[in-house]
């Protein structure tokens, strides 16, 4: 056990799932790292660095870099999936899915059904998501809903270092195509990561506060805002549940239900657009089987319904802030 | 000047390095005696109590329910009801300063280390330097932390070595055929690594098997043994526990096995759970402890050992046992000899070196000076 980033974590998941099956292999843009710059191939990995050393380790035949073309990344990704290795696709900023959103929306997610369950697809797609960098309204979003829709994939937003490393080792044995999002907020997060292989299973929401006042549902960075908002509001006697849900397809959704039928309240954080989003899903879930429970109307804390902006002002407006969220749980309280 | 008491994060353990407030039981004003409940504290592993160390009135709380502060840090003060509250002041005062200059009771935490035996890893943690070793050995599904609060108290006079058994904790998940005496031979061969030629074994539940089998595996090398609610002495254990405890994958689930192993289920903390849980999930942990339930507890019972270690042992083993051990009966302590040496531990359950350190580690000690 040691502390690590949450980069860090991620990076040691592709390792050791690289070492233990010779099946996974990685494609993306720069993966590699440093070809046709100056300075030593495979000493970067991606412009993140989330693949450093990857190339040294498994060489050119895994480690493959590409154009940018996403299209053709998730195309030839989705293909070597179909014929038995288990490819991991860096997108870079999950805005560009769109680019791919054939391959992976109606080719990678129909496979195994259309085929009558004899074909699997065994693909990781990995991006970023999330706003905070005055990146802008094409390099900020959190798009999950959009994937979350669609029947055939699944979602993965890890909250924490910890996670984000069993998740994405869960995501790489997983024989179906995972979309697996990192809140590009949170890749310094430092944290105890065990050092051995571990895989944290899909639809089990962790419960990173717990309380009987209310229940506060929370994805990807907004987990660690919800935290503190419990922390802060523990000191005055009101307890939350934290229910940080880590995959959104499929969805931990008896963990949610068991806990408002114990809090009656629930306020629902999502750093997404408002709309057809997790947050208007989960209010649905809960309005829907779990009504009787309620003593209070869902409170809900989203981004407005507009693009990122990239005035560090406005974006910081658009995200949720503890605040806002402090200010929804004593409004469920009230 | 009055005299004045300072309450703080006390450290009950080697490895603790902070401790988080969940309730003060009394009051600024209340006037307290020794062994009165102060403050609920809870560590990694449960929550404990702080009781008053003498008599006074309670006169400043420093710390508020959900703080989370480092080992030594004051968090309230006790003294005489004339004490004046400037007094008080220069009292905290004083302490912040001399923490503040010491950097506070850190010193660095140590770490357990892992011996390679040949590919098989062992993860260990050695504590104390003189003297004949005691070798610590947890029971099924724990780990060498599970020695927390007693291995500390231990380590002030002999040397201790806690390992993680095969397939548990940051040791190899490979466990054989699962039976006590496989990973006896483990734990033995890293025993041969660290060049242990002469030991004490204290074993806990499962743990306490392996300890029976490795004691009359190399008798010569065992000078005393002691059995803390020891498995295999009789058919009758709490299935519900074995499968509960191997089967959950939640929190929740979890939480309802492991408070079968507490006197009072309310010192088990959320974060205990998750500890087990993230072991639970480590590649091949869940498969090691398949196998060892179905070599020793298939069906909710147990399986006896063949041959039987315990009749070799009479002579240098003690038993201790939580009078309310809801997992293995202790009337299992009658099957052995009359003459067996035995403890009671009073208002503990299946866990007394978590729930009652101080008795068990006084229990301990006595029995090896007698074996000395």
């Amino acid at each position: 056990m040691s502390k690590k980033t949450y980069r860090d974590a991620l990076n040691e998941a592709m390792s050791l799932e690289m070492a233990r099956d010779p099946r996974v292999v990685l494609i993306g843009e720069d993966v590699a790292g440093g070809q046709g710059g100056s300075g030593e191939v495979g000493a970067v990995g991606g412009v993140l660095g989330l693949t450093r050393d990857l190339y040294n380790k498994f060489g050119i035949s895994r480690v493959i870099d590409t154009p940018i073309t996403e299209s053709a990344i998730i195309g030839m990704a989705a293909g070597a999936a179909t014929t038995g290795l288990r490819p991991i696709a860096e997108l870079m900023f999950a805005d560009f899915l769109g680019v791919c959103f054939d391959q992976l929306y109606n080719q990678a997610a129909k496979f195994r059904y259309m085929f009558g369950g004899h074909a699997q697809t065994p693909l990781v797609v990995r991006a970023m998501i999330g706003a905070g960098m005055s990146a802008a309204a094409q390099h900020s979003q959190s798009p999950y809903a959009i994937f979350t829709h669609v029947p055939g994939l699944k979602v993965v937003m890890p909250s924490n270092a910890y996670d984000a490393k069993g998740l994405l080792i869960q995501a790489i044995r997983d024989n179906d195509p995972v979309i697996f999002l990192e809140h590009k907020m949170l890749y310094d997060l430092v944290e105890d990561v065990p050092d051995e292989a571990y895989a944290i299973p899909f639809g089990e929401a962790n419960f990173t506060r717990e309380g009987d006042d209310v229940t506060i549902v929370a994805f990807s960075r907004m987990v660690l805002f919800a935290n503190e908002v419990a922390d802060k509001l523990e000191r005055e006697g009101i307890a939350c549940d934290v229910i940080d849900p880590r995959t959104a397809s499929p969805l931990d959704e008896t963990a949610i239900l068991e806990s408002v039928s114990r809090t009656g309240r629930l306020v629902v954080v999502d750093e997404a657009n408002p709309r057809c989003s997790l947050a208007t899903d989960i209010a649905a879930l809960v309005a829907s089987r779990g009504f009787r429970d309620l003593k209070a109307p869902i409170g809900l804390v989203t981004a407005p319904h507009t693009p990122v902006p990239f005035s560090p002002v406005l974006e910081a407006l658009y995200i949720p802030s503890p605040d806002r969220i402090e200010a929804a749980v004593r409004e469920v309280m009230a | 000047m009055t005299s004045l008491q300072a309450v703080t994060i006390p450290k009950w353990g080697l490895s603790m390095e902070e401790g988080t407030i969940v309730s003060w039981s009394a009051k600024v004003g209340q006037a307290v005696t020794a062994g009165d409940e102060l403050v609920d504290v809870e560590t990694t592993k449960i929550t404990n109590t702080i009781e008053a160390q003498g008599e006074g009135v309670l006169r400043r709380i420093l710390a508020d329910a959900g703080d989370t502060l480092p080992c030594g840090r004051l968090i309230a003060v006790i003294g005489a009801e004339d004490a004046t509250d400037g007094e008080i002041d220069e009292f905290v005062a004083a302490y912040a300063t001399s923490e503040a200059e010491t950097g506070g009771d850190s010193g660095g935490k140590p770490e357990p280390a892992t011996l390679d035996l040949d590919g098989t890893r062992i993860r260990y943690f050695r504590a104390g330097d003189s003297g004949t070793p005691i070798v610590l050995i947890h029971g099924f599904g724990g780990d060498l932390d599970n020695w927390l609060f007693v291995q500390g108290e231990l380590a002030d006079n002999q040397e201790t070595i806690a390992f993680d058994l095969p397939g548990h904790g940051g040791s190899t998940k490979t466990v054989g055929d699962g039976t006590p005496r496989a990973l006896a031979e483990v734990i033995g061969r890293a025993l041969d690594a660290l060049g242990v030629a002469r030991a004490h074994v204290v074993g806990h539940s499962f743990g306490a098997s392996v300890a029976a089998s490795l004691a009359t595996l190399d008798p010569a090398r065992f000078v005393s043994v002691t059995a803390i609610a020891p498995a295999g002495l009789g058919p009758e254990i709490n299935g519900e526990y074995i499968q509960g405890f191997l089967n959950a994958k939640r929190r929740s689930d979890l939480t309802k096995a492991v408070s079968l192993l507490f006197a009072d289920p309310s010192v088990v903390t959320s974060n205990m759970v998750e500890q087990l849980l993230r072991a639970k999930r480590l590649d091949g942990a869940q498969a090691a402890l398949q196998t060892i339930v179905a070599a020793n507890f298939p069906g909710d019972e147990q399986t006896p050992q063949q041959p039987d270690p315990w009749p070799s042992l009479a002579d240098k083993l003690l038993v201790i046992w939580g009078e309310r051990d809801a997992i293995i009966p202790p009337t299992h302590v009658n099957r052995l000899p009359a003459s067996t040496d035995r403890v009671t531990i009073e208002g503990a359950g299946h866990m007394p070196h978590l729930e009652r350190p101080g008795d068990v580690a006084a229990a301990i000690r006595d029995h090896i000076a007698a074996a000395e």
